[in-house]
């Protein structure tokens, strides 16, 4: 029986295989004979390259995150930050400031340093302000707007503040608890280099998967935004700017856009909505949309991660209403 | 038993990952890639193709290796449940599949309603400049008497007067300006202005933010028939679909232009059209249209897309 099994199972296998193999090779991708709705087909575009695109990220994430694994002590995270909780948050921004990764790359890596100890209000200040601070980001967000650079000062400057805040209230309400989901403190006994080659390529594997699941379930969830979701529904919604940004932000939230590109989302709609509603898209679409919803949703405990969204969500929505109120 | 499972669990992961290494890889080779993301992600799509080989023959490989298997952090790697396991790496089998499938589609019209025509980044005069510049009002109107000369006079010459003196002050600190201005000064010098795939987007926001040094120019320029409501009969708008990243960031952009009959054209259909800048108003604002004198159609491009012209830091003119 058992041999059974396993040949039907080696036979699923092989046909994949020989399946994937004849689609390399034999069928024509010029040619779209199969009668399928020009609708369907709109959402299957958008799917795969929200896909395509967040794959190579995934995978330096995933490769970093495997590093550190291996190579990153614990003892030597304990030393680099800061005792005081309060002066830990700096450095924090420093860092997030520095890295050049977006929200699908930062996931693994804050998780792996999570679990290396790293106390949780810094992981979190750096999961929510290295996809806004980073100068990829900047960079673009200058292109979208170079009429009005105000947006790009004001959009770096508001998310540090955001970040600040965020990582106050995670620290305020959770401490240093440990929020994640299975967590299992491991060692690794064996020391040489081959093993712990072979280890990062397994564990490389593994949480592409891992995250995979998950970057696909959203990623056909934001897509079916993306086709359906009348924009000028979005702009009939937003009569003065207490209701546009919680307008934008719900948009930015169903979009699930790369931090990269948003801003040339958020300028197309730049003569129908003000800056401080601009600003809640540009500021809460990396920090939380749903493609990122869901990956939160299965590494960190779900009381946490809701209360993670919440937070987020509530402390962008009052900076920028702040902002709203005193630039005015 | 359980132990079979992981293994198969393992194999197949390493046989999926091999299938998105090939589906990449094809998408490369036949050039649709550019159909899904910018060319500037392209180094990436080739990391990740050859990179998922290697982890999906490792993969493989470590299924066929018993001990391997007991990974020590293995356990929070595994999903549970025969249903749930077949539903999640049916998941990843979709993308593979219509991957390969459906990749000669391109979005249509369809979308296009939905996202609305992007009259670009700024869409009057004024905007461009910043508004605690105190210079504006005075040289609003040196513009306007400018290019007022500049379209009446001899376009041989180099506009001198015209705005330079607050751009500059913009230049300053925005280094990819100067490609802009380079080609602004280029533009405006010619009467015959053929709008290419290469720059479409930068020779767009030129033409919508300084519509009046444009006016009476002829223009020429291929895109895809669409309507938004309330277009008069006579009115439609050559599009094109703008990506600064991926497909998903697509926004829409085209020029207004008026035919007489113009209903009758499909949306959908691509065409060429020649004929003549003029400026109009549209829900409130001055948009340049373009009054349409030849119209052809034609086949879709092989990359019906246009893209941002900007890669990492600066922003790179065509063809560098």
């Amino acid at each position: 029986m058992t041999t059974l099994s396993q040949l039907s199972k080696d036979l699923i296998g092989v046909l994949l295989l020989m399946l994937f193999g004849y689609c390399f090779f034999f069928v024509d991708i010029n040619t779209n004979d199969l009668a399928i709705p020009a609708s369907l087909l709109n959402v299957n575009s958008i799917f795969l390259s929200i896909v395509l695109e967040a794959i190579p990220f995934i995978l330096l994430g995933v490769f970093a995150s495997a590093l550190i694994q291996v190579f990153v002590s614990e003892e030597f995270i304990q030393r680099l930050i800061p005792k005081n909780p309060y002066i830990a948050l700096l450095p924090a921004v420093l860092v997030s400031a520095l890295l050049p990764v977006c929200e699908c790359a930062i996931i693994p890596v804050i998780r792996r340093l999570l679990k290396k100890g790293m106390p949780l209000h810094i992981g979190i200040v750096i999961l929510v302000g290295a996809p806004i601070l980073n100068p990829v980001v900047f960079a673009a967000t200058f292109y979208a707007f170079q009429s009005n650079t105000s947006i790009v000062y004001s959009r770096m400057g508001l998310a540090v503040v955001a970040c600040l805040l965020i990582g106050l209230s995670v620290y305020f309400f959770f401490k240093n608890s440990n929020q994640l989901r299975h967590v299992h403190v491991h060692e690794h006994e064996e020391a040489n280099v081959g093993n712990k080659l072979k280890q990062t390529l397994y564990h490389a594997g593994d949480e592409f998967f891992d995250m995979g699941k998950y970057l696909l379930f959203g990623a056909l969830v934001a897509s079916l935004f993306q086709t359906f979701l009348d924009r000028q529904l979005v702009t009939s919604l937003a009569s003065n700017d207490y209701t546009s940004s919680a307008v934008m932000m719900g948009f930015a939230y169903v979009l699930s856009l790369c931090s990269e590109a948003d801003a040339f989302v958020a300028s197309s709609f730049s003569h129908t909505f003000s800056p401080t509603a601009l600003l809640a898209f540009l500021l809460y679409g990396p920090m939380m949309d749903f493609k990122n919803t869901i990956m939160l949703l299965s590494f960190f405990k779900k009381r946490f991660a809701f209360s993670l969204i919440f937070i987020i969500t509530v402390i962008v929505y009052l900076v920028v209403m702040t902002y709203g109120i005193v630039s005015r | 038993m359980k132990k079979i499972d992981q293994q198969f669990v393992v194999y197949i992961r390493g046989i999926l990952l091999i299938g998105f290494s090939l589906l990449m890889f094809k998408l490369i080779l036949t050039g649709k890639i550019v159909q899904y993301i910018a060319p500037k992600m392209m180094p990436f799509i080739l990391f990740s193709s050859g990179t998922f080989f290697l982890l999906g023959i490792i993969q493989i490989w470590r299924s066929s290796v018993n001990k391997d298997l007991t990974c020590e952090c293995s356990h929070d790697h595994m999903e549970k449940g025969k249903i749930r396991t077949t539903f999640i790496y049916s998941l990843f089998l979709l993308p593979i599949m219509s991957g390969f499938l459906f990749s000669n589609h391109t979005l249509d019209s369809s979308v296009a309603v939905k996202r609305g025509l992007s009259f670009s980044v700024n869409t009057s005069d004024n905007q461009q400049q910043p508004a605690d510049d105190e210079k504006i009002e005075v040289t609003n109107s040196e513009l306007e008497k400018d290019t007022n000369d500049l379209l009446s006079g001899d376009s041989d010459e180099t506009p001198k007067n015209v705005p330079t003196t607050h751009q500059n002050s913009i230049a300053a600190k925005v280094a990819p300006k100067g490609f802009y201005e380079l080609l602004e000064k280029k533009l405006v010098k010619q009467p015959k202005i053929s709008i290419n795939d290469t720059d479409y987007i930068p020779v767009m926001n030129i033409i919508e933010n300084n519509t009046n040094q444009f006016i009476g120019k002829k223009i020429e320029v291929n895109g895809f028939v669409y309507r938004e409501k309330g277009f008069k009969d006579n009115q439609f708008v050559v599009a094109r679909f703008g990506i600064s990243c991926c497909v998903a960031d697509a926004s829409v952009y085209g020029l207004l232009s008026t035919l007489e009959n113009a209903s009758a054209l499909k949306k959908d259909t691509w065409v060429h059209i020649k004929g003549v800048l003029k400026k109009t108003t549209y829900n409130g604002e001055s948009v340049p249209y373009v009054q349409v004198q030849q119209i052809e159609s034609i086949h879709q491009p092989n990359n019906p897309y246009v893209y941002e012209l900007y890669q990492g830091e600066q922003l790179i003119g065509p063809g560098e």
